[in-house]
């Protein structure tokens, strides 16, 4: 079995806005193995990008990591910090919550990057594609020359060569190596003529042009961990074929592995060897993509694969899940499980929070129905379940 | 067979640029994006046509024009027996009872400073309607009609009061079909109705559009992008490409045995939700959507088709000629600069074979034989030369394929496909001569 | 028509600001003191006392040197031929009565400026309605039909822009003349305020009217009008490719219709932040013209301003007392609009969610 490169544990990010506090993120547990691709599902407001940027350390205010921890293998960082932080270090593990600040930030790039859903905002639109992606082949060098020095990296990025930065070419602070290597990496994801499109401006690239662009650019630091977040939403099929088969592609050339999040069961179907299905800031289920797929155990699970209309078999009504995606203000979650309110097979023992419980080494659900049968005597009306007075729209009258 | 409920007939669609007041001054000739550029088809009463596509085909231009949210260039449109586009104010507003729409944004088609009530009474105030009520005022019985029409849609009448922001996107995409229904229209246009919502939410619209259909003998017109949704809920399907129909036929015949090598990749590029999807690699298409500014001549997706159809007389296979028109195409746009092909191959500029094998490695995956070999190194060395022009000409005058001189008809068969492949007996028009598709392929 | 949302974005921004708060203090005292000036007023704006004239206000006092004629047992004292005079300093003192003093005509400062407010918030208020009338009318008609009507009617609009708006003013005054409408002031013609003034004892005798400065007010609104058509053009143009007008058009909505129901209510926003920073500048407006006599309001900030120039060197405060209510109220008003818009500026809406 591959080694495991992140483990996330009871990871929880909070948001504590003017409305109350939001639970974006509770308890969120995975694995993420050496050259895989792991695969985080939801919907809207199911928390998989928050969690993706809790890993990536990226949470703004109002937000907040509130717990949990992130262990990342690197032997490295395990070395330099086994004596002055032991709790951070378990064998060739280290803990990146628990290491400075300056540390977690030097990890984005070689260890983390990151590809977004809308490369359109992702590239500033004055500065040339190569540019930007130089820029993060620069970062990256002069953080490798000399590791974890944050001034280093801000080396030519002061008042002196801001001035000189204005008065020359704006070209001049990137040099010519890290431009070379721009070019290399926007031919390695496939985009034609490479020496001429990196003078170009973003709004000159489509947008499957600019999602590979940003593609290269997280892949200037060659990272251990891409994550991609809705890479392909923004795009049309056909484009999104060609991302996912470039995707697949790099991350068997660079052996990296890959935490996808998507809403899409098809990509995710396509791309991912283990999944993990989040809803309302939790996992609640997670295991090898055949153990979701086919015998999917959480209600929730079984609701969004009936959900979705199959392109090869029209037949039969679609089974949706009733009811809309819950509020995750912290006032107004239900001391239960978060989907009994929606849940056809909602029992009495589902009234309680629920922990997650193991079906075999690989697959973990967040339900009752792992360790019982549902029993209908036992059934609870699912509005009992939380107060949802409003929430009477039932969608298969 | 009865009369269609709906006929379009070669519907077009331009939209003019730079057409402002100095335009018009200094004699600038409008130039014009062709968003739907001749297409036809009907809808019979009670089925359900889906318009599939991709984003910029033209697919929600197509909807809004037939039902004059825009006005049209060219074509016509014919609901009922009646030309929509020859309707006066009294016809249209007739007109508009009979035929409604359902928009994709379920956060910008409900007005955000009108309740939820009034949002769906809207059309009935509108039309006067009701004319008289016996035993209550009309506020009451438009009151009444409106929680009737929420309830229907799968809404409490409570929430009559409420206003959009309050509801999630499921929620107010209900509403905005309760509107469409008001008027108990035949016909409605879902544009893109599910697009926008969570995939357990787009179940529960859809089962709800099915049922509506059903209950109401509604006609859809289901604009989509979406195929899976498209399979599910339509009884046929129009595949459109760069404002183009390129394929139309009943659901499952169109999705079990596709034509248009266009239909046939969008199949492929799906991504399905079974395991049995895991590392299949699709074969996706090359290259982006060609902008509708400056289409291709003759077959719109010929830059793009896999089964782009050689001269007769040359012996070639499938995928070097994709490879050489790709070249031909980046080199008629100035794509490929010779600069960079010497740097790698002679920074001195005078090895010519080397910048050649240089150029071909760089493009052309495979080995050239025989004819094929000859005019590509003859064109490279144009290149070579820094006449990318020419060497485009050159390709042009050996490799010109029948797609881009002539445009392919859609024909009138229950399953026409626009494409070179499938002409029998279909009649076929030439849109121009040789040289006026160069001249057209060059700018 | 106010939804919950925007009531608490209201209050959220009213809380968090200090300048909003002084802001609304500033303009619900200028409306009151205007309202209700026939009670609160300590004298009639027009009582004149010559012999009290230019006192200054409280905490100053003035010495004033004057020549005066030498007096010697009733007669004057005349040498070579010559009336004797002397050189003598007089103080005057501020008074209570008069806390901000007296003008060249001895008239009470802080009874004029009571009463000057009057005619700047009617100015202000009319003619801010009108030019929004005017402009919001010209606005959505250009945004929502574009094409012709847009160029033609925003054409005009830069034309109109390209004039100096107090030289416009003028010469639309010089060529209307001062039209007013005297209208009768209700708490006068009712009894209720010499009653109340009697029983608290102060003077009665106040004015009966209020002089509406009709020209002014269109001349303000004919030289405004055109922010308002910008902005409402701006509004209507993002507005009519929303949706839900697409849908209005759907439902068989005439365009008047749709601009009544939909665009205008979803564009009255920035309509109503401009609207008020809008009145603040008509202010200043109607007070450039009072200053400069056109326009024929007897009691008002800017024409009190005028009164006081030939007194400048020696009593500053007939002209700064008037120019002091006026920035007041401006700053009050331009602190009001700043707070409507950072609390209803959609583009900040959402702060702080997820």
């Amino acid at each position: 079995m591959a080694d495991t490169i992140l483990s996330v544990r009871d990871l929880s990010t909070r948001f504590f806005t003017e409305e109350g506090q939001v639970n974006a993120v509770e308890n969120v547990s995975f694995d993420v193995e050496d050259g895989e691709i792991f695969g985080i599902v939801g919907e809207s407001g199911s928390g998989k990008s928050v969690t993706a940027l809790s890993v990536i350390d990226l949470i703004e205010s109002p937000g907040r990591v509130t717990q949990g921890e992130i262990w990342y293998r690197n032997a490295d960082l395990a070395e330099e910090f086994r004596g002055s932080k032991p709790e951070a270090v378990d064998g060739d593990l280290v803990d990146i919550r628990r290491l400075p600040k300056g540390v977690r930030r030097s990890l984005r790039g070689p260890s983390f990057s990151m590809v977004f859903q809308d490369p359109m905002s992702s590239f500033n639109p004055s500065i040339t594609v190569g540019e930007q992606i130089a820029e993060a082949v620069e970062v990256q060098r002069r953080a490798r020359s000399n590791p974890r020095s944050t001034r280093s990296r801000t080396q030519g990025y002061g008042l002196g060569s801001l001035l000189v930065d204005s008065l020359l070419p704006s070209k001049s602070y990137v040099d010519d190596e890290s431009m070379d290597r721009a070019v290399e990496l926007l031919d390695q994801v496939g985009i034609p003529d490479p020496e001429d499109r990196a003078d170009e401006y973003p709004h000159q690239f489509s947008g499957g042009m600019l999602q590979r662009a940003m593609i290269a650019q997280a892949l200037a630091g060659e990272p251990d961990i891409l994550i991609a977040d809705e890479p392909t939403t923004a795009l049309d099929v056909t484009i999104q074929a060609q991302i996912l088969n470039l995707l697949r592609d790099l991350q068997e050339q660079e052996g990296m592995s890959i935490l996808m999040i998507t809403h899409d069961l098809g990509v995710i179907a396509r791309m991912c060897d283990r999944v993990g299905v989040m809803y309302a800031g939790e996992v609640v289920e997670r295991g090898p993509l055949a153990d979701i797929f086919e015998n999917p155990v959480h209600p929730y699970t079984q609701g969004l694969l009936g959900s979705i209309p199959d392109v090869d078999d029209p037949s039969g009504r679609l089974e949706p899940i009733s009811g809309n995606v819950p509020s995750l203000l912290d006032s107004e979650m239900p001391d239960a499980c978060y989907f009994a309110d929606r849940c056809p097979k909602a029992m009495t023992d589902c009234l309680t929070r629920i922990p997650e419980y193991e079906l075999d080494g690989r697959h973990s659900v967040r339900c009752v129905l792992a360790e019982q049968e549902y029993d209908p005597a036992d059934a609870v009306d699912s509005a009992d379940a939380t107060d949802a007075a409003d929430q009477e729209v039932s969608a298969d009258d | 067979m009865t009369e269609p409920l709906l006929a379009v007939r070669d519907l077009q669609k331009y939209y003019s640029e730079q057409d402002s007041f100095v335009d018009s001054l200094l004699g600038r000739d409008p130039t014009s994006v062709k968003a739907v550029d001749g297409i036809s088809f009907e809808v019979e009463r009670g089925e359900t046509l889906g318009l599939v596509g991709e984003s910029g085909c033209g697919k929600s231009t197509t909807g809004e024009t037939l039902l004059r949210l825009r006005e049209a260039t060219g074509g016509a449109v014919t609901f009922d027996g009646t030309n929509v586009f020859e309707m006066d104010d009294d016809e249209l507003k007739a007109f508009r009872r009979d035929a409604q729409i359902v928009f994709q944004d379920p956060f910008s088609s409900l007005d955000p400073r009108m309740t939820v009530g009034d949002i769906v009474a809207e059309p009935l105030k509108i039309h006067g309607i009701p004319e008289s009520a016996d035993g209550e005022s009309k506020r009451e019985w438009r009151r009444d009609k409106v929680a009737d029409l929420l309830e229907r849609v799968g809404l409490s009448a409570n929430h009559l009061d409420r206003y959009p922001h309050e509801f999630s996107g499921g929620q107010r995409q209900r509403v905005g079909i309760a509107r469409a229904l008001a008027l108990e229209p035949e016909f409605i246009v879902l544009d893109e109705p599910v697009s926008a919502l969570d995939v357990s939410v787009q179940a529960q619209v859809l089962n709800l559009l099915d049922d509506l259909q059903e209950e109401f003998g509604l006609t859809y017109l289901f604009i989509a992008h979406d195929l899976s949704v498209v399979r599910h809920i339509c009884d046929r399907v129009a595949v459109m490409y760069l404002g183009n129909v390129v394929e139309l036929g009943p659901t499952d015949e169109l999705f079990e045995s596709p034509k248009h090598p266009y239909t046939k990749a969008l199949l492929e590029s799906v991504p399905r939700p079974s395991t049995a999807e895991h590392g299949r690699r699709v074969e996706a298409l090359s290259g982006d959507v060609p902008s509708p500014r400056n289409p291709p001549s003759g077959c719109r997706f010929r830059t793009r088709c896999p089964q782009v159809i050689p001269p007769d007389d040359l012996d070639i296979e499938q995928e070097t000629y994709r490879a050489v028109m790709d070249l031909r195409d980046a080199l008629a746009v100035g794509d490929v600069n010779p600069d960079h092909i010497w740097d790698a191959a002679d920074p001195d500029r005078a090895d010519t074979e080397a910048f050649i094998e240089e150029a071909r490695a760089r493009h052309i995956d495979g080995e050239l034989r025989g004819e094929v070999a000859g005019v590509v190194d003859t064109a490279l060395g144009h290149l070579a030369e820094g006449e990318p022009d020419r060497a485009a000409e050159t390709l042009r005058e050996r490799f010109e394929s029948p797609c881009e001189t002539q445009r392919p008809a859609v024909g009138d068969a229950s399953h026409p496909a626009a494409c070179h492949l499938y002409e029998g007996s279909d009649e076929v028009t030439v849109i121009g001569t040789t040289a006026g598709a160069a001249a057209e392929a060059d700018d | 028509m106010i939804s919950e949302r925007t009531r608490r974005n209201l209050r959220r921004e009213l809380r968090r600001s200090l300048l909003a708060k002084l802001g609304i203090v500033v303009v619900i005292l200028m409306v009151a003191m205007a309202i209700f000036a026939p009670f609160i007023s300590p004298y009639s704006p027009s009582q004149q006392n010559l012999d009290n004239a230019r006192q200054p206000p409280l905490g100053f006092s003035t010495a004033e040197t004057r020549e005066v004629t030498q007096m010697e047992n009733g007669s004057v004292v005349i040498e070579d031929g010559q009336v004797v005079t002397e050189t003598q300093t007089v103080y005057t003192n501020a008074t209570f009565a008069h806390p901000l003093g007296t003008d060249g005509n001895g008239r009470d400062i802080l009874s004029r400026i009571i009463y000057g407010a009057r005619t700047s918030i009617l100015v202000g208020l009319f003619g801010t309605s009108l030019a929004a009338l005017i402009g919001v009318l010209v606005g959505l008609s250009a945004g929502f039909y574009r094409g012709r009507v847009d160029d033609v009617l925003m054409r005009s609009a830069d034309i109109m822009l390209a004039f100096p708006s107090l030289v416009l003013a003028i010469a639309l005054v010089g060529v209307w003349g001062q039209a007013q409408a005297p209208i009768p002031d209700p708490f006068v013609a009712t009894g209720i305020a010499p009653a109340f003034r009697s029983a608290v004892g102060l003077p009665t005798g106040m004015p009966e009217t209020v002089v509406l400065p009709g020209t002014v007010i269109v001349v303000v609104a004919l030289v405004n009008w055109v922010w308002f058509a910008r902005v409402a053009r701006g509004e209507a143009l993002s507005i009519r490719e929303e949706e839900y007008v697409k849908a209005a058009k759907a439902l068989g909505a005439s365009d008047g219709r749709t601009v009544l129901r939909h665009v205008l209510p979803n564009a009255i926003t920035p309509i109503l932040v401009l609207a008020t920073i809008q009145v603040a500048a008509i202010i200043l407006l109607e007070s450039a013209l009072s200053f400069l006599g056109f326009s024929g309001a007897d009691v008002s900030w800017g024409f009190d301003i005028a009164l006081g120039r030939q007194y400048q060197s020696t009593a500053w405060w007939i002209s700064t007392m008037p120019g002091l209510a006026i920035v007041v109220t401006v700053i009050g008003l331009n602190l009001v609009g700043d707070w409507l818009r950072d609390a209803l500026d959609p583009g900040i809406e959402g702060e702080g969610g997820v």
